[in-house]
């Protein structure tokens, strides 16, 4: 299937804050970058070498993330593994 | 950590959350990295309070991780990418009415939208041409209820929290907006 993509022009306004786009350009990146995985890629690119405040925000949600993945959703599938295999490997 | 069995860059974000439905951390790393800023610029669209931003990214992703199972299930067709947005609108809107309740309320950047009309469907696929020209003449309060609305999937209700607004200005506003949209494209 081949997509029409955002031009760059506004992909980098996006990155910038979108201040400079029109309301239509906004609109119809927006619904895009729902659905295209390509811009959305081309758009973190963007973040990364012109919307610092933006990479640092990212970065910041990661390390208070990260913690918390061990102790929820894989808790109780580790629980049950590792139950399961010290019953065949005791030593382990 | 593991890593993902196969290239992650071949894979798609669907995949991706069927991955992550499983446990698997790095594709759950994988997908934050892809969708993250993309995320942030979209929150940060709607609030522009940069705390209430990471709040809601924050459970947002901690929803994915601890429910990716629910998406990787539902077979509708929907984008994983959309799927997420859905869950991240719905954090925001708590997050303001958490704030409502303490004190001021947050400021809103600009939300999106409501319930779709055929030339709304058409909307929150491609914008451009003749919509294009509507959506750009559309007065900015209407423009925001009707983003609120269709692209971002909201109720009336959640759309009045979002954007500060009563129930009522805001099923007037939509009313206006579409009758605004179907005459522009008449």
């Amino acid at each position: 299937m081949s997509v029409e993509h955002a031009s760059m022009r506004i992909i980098d306004g996006y990155a910038r804050g979108g201040t400079d786009l029109a309301a239509d350009e906004m609109w119809a990146l927006e619904a895009h970058l729902e659905a295209c995985g390509v811009c959305r890629d081309r758009l973190s690119a963007a973040v990364t070498a012109e919307a610092p405040a933006v990479a640092a925000l990212v970065g910041t949600v990661w390390s208070g993330l990260e913690p918390q993945l061990a102790v929820i959703a894989t808790m109780p599938r580790q629980r049950r593994w590792s139950a399961w295999l010290s019953r065949w490997m005791p030593w382990s | 950590v593991r890593s993902v069995r196969k290239a992650p860059r071949a894979l798609d974000e669907e995949r991706l959350v069927r991955l992550v439905a499983r446990g698997d951390r790095a594709a759950f790393e994988e997908l934050y990295r892809r969708t993250a800023p993309w995320m942030a610029l979209r929150l940060r669209r709607r609030c522009a309070d940069e705390q209430i931003v990471a709040e809601v990214m924050q459970e947002t992703y901690l929803a994915v991780w601890r429910a990716a199972g629910a998406f990787a299930g539902s077979s509708t067709g929907g984008t994983a990418a959309g799927w997420l947005w859905t869950i991240a609108a719905r954090r925001l809107v708590d997050a303001f009415r958490r704030r409502a309740h303490h004190a001021e309320p947050p400021a809103a950047a600009a939300l999106p939208d409501a319930a779709p009309a055929a030339e709304e469907e058409a909307l929150a696929t491609t914008v451009g041409g003749d919509v294009g020209d509507a959506l750009r003449r559309l007065s900015p309060e209407l423009r925001q209820v009707l983003q609120a609305m269709v692209l971002d999937g909201l109720s009336v209700r959640e759309t009045a929290v979002l954007l500060g607004l009563p129930e009522g200005t805001v099923k007037t506003r939509a009313r206006r907006a579409r009758i605004a949209m179907r005459e522009a494209l008449a």
